[in-house]
């Protein structure tokens, strides 16, 4: 346990620059998206109001009033940018102990102890940046919504009350159980991804290639199959539709685990 | 005594490197593994420790499945970039129940490495040194040590055979691989010759002084030239 705990921690300290320094990225282009949504709908306004001699609420009526949900439009592509860069610093965890300057992957595979410690220490950081992403990205939401109701002038703000565009509201649900849900679904493509980092580091070339192929292909029908004969047999209740999926991805996640494990313990190669 | 029993080992459709390797290192004896490049030397010191999986062969270190007796230097860095010499010797202690900080700080002063400096700015014969510290600090019966003179000085040479004959070996069973066979001839106490993935050869040196008059580097050009 002390060992996993300071392997986690060896993790984070090799990457906490680079997560803080994207993270607050993300963070600052998010804000800066909304102040400039801001200004840039009061220069529309006032350029309205110059070319058309108008008046303000004349030109406000024509140009339409802007909400947060319009000023916070750019949030979703900015998040997809952030799960990709989290998808690429999960392959990069593990590449970087065989490909970086120093083959770190020799120490850590010869560390006493079940090797069993490498992958869950790995997987605890990308847990908890997933988890810091998704906590800052709610406090970015939050302070960039104080930020748009200080600025924009009261006349030319939609409503007051926070609101997301469609793609946001399912990734910021402000609802425990949908922020679980999120974070369950997260750390399932971790493990699949994972595994299949393991399944290239053991086989390598075209054996880890067509194994990578299988284990996608397996997903897909099991996931496609399942949904398929759910609704063919249509005998299920919609609670019990959830159930069986929400079993067959446990099921899953269970198995990439300990296909990881015993990966590592029997087939990595260094 | 560690036993390496029919180690196999193919890579994918070609020939197979490894064609049942079997052979043992003595406690309180140098051993030498023998071969031209790429015959598998490195293979079978990633193997006995677990960091190849192989097709068939058991490795027992004292009778026992088990590789915690063993202490292994590659033949290349493996510690984390960032680390200085000091985090690195601070990360042994806390991973390894059995590293020994007095030998570390000993061979730190004999090798004269800072713990200040970046592992990854050390000199090439440096983080060898480095490398050789890490190994010998670890108080475990058996030693395997890849290629320990590729790319050090003469004088450095000349102090890791010193630490091979010193109280620091004292009791252990070391297997290296080495092309450097002069500055340590004199310290070995059996070669192996590797080729084609068999053991074609082996022999205690002092049997082969003793009975066929030659030395180590007289039978590997009569085993590798003919």
């Amino acid at each position: 346990m002390k060992q996993y705990l300071m392997l986690t921690n060896e993790e984070l300290k090799r990457s906490w620059k680079m997560i803080i320094s994207i993270i607050l990225a993300m963070a600052g282009i998010e804000i800066l998206t909304v102040v400039g949504r801001v200004i840039y709908h009061e220069r529309q306004v006032q350029e309205y109001m110059s070319y058309a001699k108008v008046s303000e609420s004349d030109a406000i009526r024509t140009i339409e009033k802007l909400s947060f949900e319009q000023a916070s439009s750019y949030f979703s592509y900015i998040i997809l940018i952030g799960v990709a860069l989290v998808l690429l610093y999960a392959v990069q965890i593990w590449y970087r102990d065989w490909l970086g300057e120093s083959k770190y992957i020799y120490r850590l595979l010869l560390l006493p102890g079940n090797r069993a410690k490498i992958f869950f220490a790995k997987f605890t950081s990308l847990a908890l940046v997933i988890i810091s992403f998704i906590g800052l990205q709610w406090v970015v939401i939050q302070l960039s919504f104080v930020i748009f109701n200080w600025m924009i002038k009261d006349d030319y703000r939609a409503t007051s009350t926070l609101g997301l565009s469609r793609t946001l509201k399912q990734l910021y649900t402000m609802n425990l159980v949908d922020v679980l849900v999120i974070v369950t679904l997260a750390l399932f493509t971790v493990s699949f991804l994972f595994m299949l980092i393991l399944l290239e580091r053991s086989y390598r070339k075209t054996k880890g290639l067509l194994f990578i192929v299988l284990e996608v292909i397996a997903i897909v029908v099991i996931m496609m199959g399942g949904m398929y004969i759910i609704e063919t047999l249509d005998i299920f209740l919609s609670q019990e539709i959830s159930a069986i999926m929400i079993a067959i991805f446990v099921l899953y996640f269970i198995y990439t685990i300990w296909k990881s494990l015993r990966l590592l313990k029997w087939k990595i190669s260094v | 005594m560690l036993e390496v029993h029919g180690l196999k080992k193919r890579y994918g459709r070609k020939k197979p490197i490894l064609e049942g390797v079997s052979f043992s290192v003595r406690p309180d004896s140098i051993t030498c593994l023998i071969g031209l490049n790429g015959e598998g030397k490195s293979t079978i010191l990633k193997a006995i420790m677990g960091l190849v999986p192989v097709d068939a062969g058991t490795v027992l270190v004292d009778g026992e499945v088990s590789r915690d007796k063993i202490a292994f230097v590659p033949d290349l860095q493996t510690m984390p970039g960032y680390m200085t010499i000091g985090d690195a010797l601070l990360y042994m202690n806390d991973y390894y129940p059995d590293w020994n900080p007095k030998v570390a700080e000993e061979l730190m002063g004999l090798f004269k490495l800072l713990t200040t400096d970046k592992i990854l700015e050390l000199s090439k014969g440096n983080q060898a040194k480095f490398s050789l510290v890490l190994g010998f600090a670890l108080d475990r019966p058996y030693l395997l040590l890849d290629e320990p003179f590729a790319g050090i000085d003469l004088f450095t040479k000349e102090q890791i055979a010193w630490i091979f004959s010193s109280h620091y070996m004292e009791g252990r069973g070391i297997l290296m691989t080495t092309h450097e066979i002069i500055e340590i001839e004199h310290l070995i106490d059996r070669v192996v010759f590797l080729q084609d993935g068999r053991i074609i050869d082996e022999h205690d040196t002092e049997e082969m002084r003793e009975v066929y008059g030659k030395s180590v580097q007289d039978r590997m050009r009569e085993v590798y030239q003919r």
